[in-house]
């Protein structure tokens, strides 16, 4: 489409972690590919998070960005490159980093207290504590009066916050979340959305976020990582640029700052992909 | 309302089908298919039989106030198979759906002896085993093991891999996932597989209590047609679907408490 560059002064940059990162680094990526049989996903892909950082991923579908949660996630592995979380090469999924899935993936033979107990449970955690916590968690996620129906009994809005308090009881200090409000009417999702950013505030956690919309994007991160190529491209997927969103909080979407960091992220995204570097 | 209304529309064909019982066999009718209404007892004689079963005093043969005994000897045969069938077939169940290799190794072996239908075995079990309790327990085991074995495997399949995602990263250790996700999820299928096998169960343990046994319903019937006892003959017929009515009923009640009020996955 060719959008004119506009006139902010926000910088777009490719990020470019160096060593010194690790240690401070959430999550830690350095030349991570990966590889299914002939077709080669993702290339090259090298991003440092701090923690405490939220971070939203967007770009066209099929470019890899549910493969790069999930590599983190410790559901698949790395073909290439190396793969860190608060300085620890993963090695399979585990209770420090709390996913949140598009489908909720919620236990259905569970009652919502039930659901958000078992991480707790799983660490052996006394009955006493874990109710404190299932209480805690139901409350935050402003689900007290329904602690003890099922899954199936909720709205998706309800069973998503469910899946947010799941993970957040698990004391997870890395949340990755796959385009979780994807599924959720306008209204529901705006809701959320302001609640996920005041939670994040509130338990410092690290945020790492697929979502396809750019207004979501700029909503809730501090930056956007702008991923491009995928099969469609013939070019495997790859970061193509980084867009620091230096808003205060609460953000107003209709403001003009942030309408203008709207048009230069979808001037970040709409850029012809560029070749993935090789690996080096 | 419409609950009247399904009473109301469900009752008169019974009443047709008694009143035309009793007509044709005392008119003695002479029905297609060689079907002689005069050899049918009367739905009165059919009563009086059923009493006379239950609580005794009415005929006063052997045959009096023996209800009980039979229904035991049929059910403690039909929960003792079943029971057999459901140790074996769970936990093969569970590893052929969840294991590549134990499904390769095991399941051609089953696709060949399963379409031998139970009837067949029975000659063979009665040989190998001799005459008794114990044959028709074998043929009740024999046909509940493949409704439990099937909806083991396909239960245990069908567990969504987000389930197993989901358990993963919340900390579940690898060796707890089967009893912390695979078999709550595969639980629904499971106990239908056992709903299923309990029907079986109620069919075959008539068929093998028809030889070599003095008791259960099965020798009931058989015995009632040597002495040509029509009123017994359906008498015990109707005890037989009563009871596996009431285990079915039973079967369902217990899956409904066992499930609450969760989804069928
Ligand atoms: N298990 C798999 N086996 C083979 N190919 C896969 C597998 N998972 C993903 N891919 C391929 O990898 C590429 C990236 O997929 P991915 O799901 O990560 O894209 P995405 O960016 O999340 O897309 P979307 O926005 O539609 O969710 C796609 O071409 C996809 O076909
Ligand atoms: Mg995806």
């Amino acid at each position: 489409m060719g959008a004119p560059h506009s006139e902010t002064v926000v910088s777009t940059r490719v990020s470019e972690p160096s060593c010194a990162t690790t240690a401070l680094s959430a999550v830690y990526l350095d030349g991570v590919g990966k590889s299914y049989g002939a077709l080669e996903a993702l290339r090259s892909v090298s991003l440092s998070i701090s923690r405490g950082e939220f971070v939203c991923i967007v770009g066209a579908s099929g470019c890899g960005k549910s493969t790069l949660l999930r590599m983190i996630a410790g559901f698949e592995e790395p073909t290439t490159g190396t793969l860190m979380v608060d300085g620890q090469v993963v090695s399979g999924p585990g209770p420090d980093r709390g996913v949140v899935f598009q489908d909720y993936g919620l236990f259905p033979w569970l009652t919502v207290a039930g659901n958000i107990a078992y991480g707790p449970r799983r660490r052996g955690i006394g009955r006493a504590e874990v109710k404190a916590v299932v209480e805690r968690f139901c409350g935050v996620v402003g689900l007290a009066a329904f602690a003890d129906k099922y899954p199936h009994e909720l709205s998706g809005g309800m069973q998503q916050r469910v899946a947010i308090a799941r993970v957040l009881a698990n004391g997870s200090g890395v949340l990755l979340m796959d385009e979780p409000f994807g599924a959720l009417d306008a209204l529901t999702r705006s809701s959320m959305q302001a609640e996920l950013h005041q939670l994040w505030g509130e338990l410092n956690s690290t945020i790492l976020f697929v979502t396809h919309s750019v207004e979501e994007a700029v909503y809730l991160a501090d930056r956007v990582v702008v991923m491009t190529g995928g099969p469609r491209h013939d070019t495997p997927g790859h970061i193509g640029a980084t867009v620091a969103i230096d808003l205060k909080h609460p953000r107003d979407p209709t403001s003009a700052a942030f309408n203008a960091r709207k048009r230069e992220l979808l001037a970040a995204i709409e850029a012809e992909p560029t070749v993935a570097s090789t690996p080096g | 309302m419409s609950r009247l209304r399904q009473v109301l529309l469900a009752l008169p064909l019974p009443f047709v089908l008694i009143g035309l019982w009793q007509v044709g066999v005392t008119q003695q009718w002479e029905l297609p298919l060689d079907i002689r209404m005069a050899n049918v007892p009367t739905p009165l004689a059919v009563l009086n039989r059923l009493r006379d079963f239950a609580f005794g005093g009415v005929i006063d043969d052997a045959f009096s106030g023996t209800f009980a005994t039979h229904l035991w000897a049929s059910a403690s045969r039909v929960l003792t198979g079943f029971t057999w069938a459901a140790l074996l077939a769970v936990p093969t169940g569970v590893a052929m759906g969840r294991s590549r290799l134990v499904s390769s190794a095991v399941e051609p072996t089953i696709s060949l002896l399963r379409p031998v239908p139970v009837t067949a075995w029975v000659p063979l079990v009665l040989i190998v085993i001799g005459l008794g309790s114990r044959a028709t327990v074998v043929l009740v085991f024999l046909a509940c093991v493949y409704p439990i074995l099937l909806n083991t495997i396909a239960g245990v399949k069908a567990v969504p891999p987000r389930l197993m995602e989901a358990a993963d990263m919340l900390g579940t250790k690898p060796v707890a996932r089967l009893w912390r996700v695979v078999l709550p999820a595969a639980l629904p299928s499971i106990l239908t597989g056992m709903r299923v096998a309990l029907g079986f169960g109620w069919v075959i343990v008539v068929v093998g209590e028809t030889v070599g046994v003095t008791t259960g319903f099965g020798s009931v019937i058989i015995e009632a047609q040597q002495t040509s006892k029509t009123d017994l003959i359906v008498a015990g017929m109707a005890f037989i679907g009563l009871a596996g009515f009431a285990t079915d009923k039973a079967m369902t009640g217990l899956i409904r408490v066992a499930l609450r009020d969760r989804p069928l996955l």
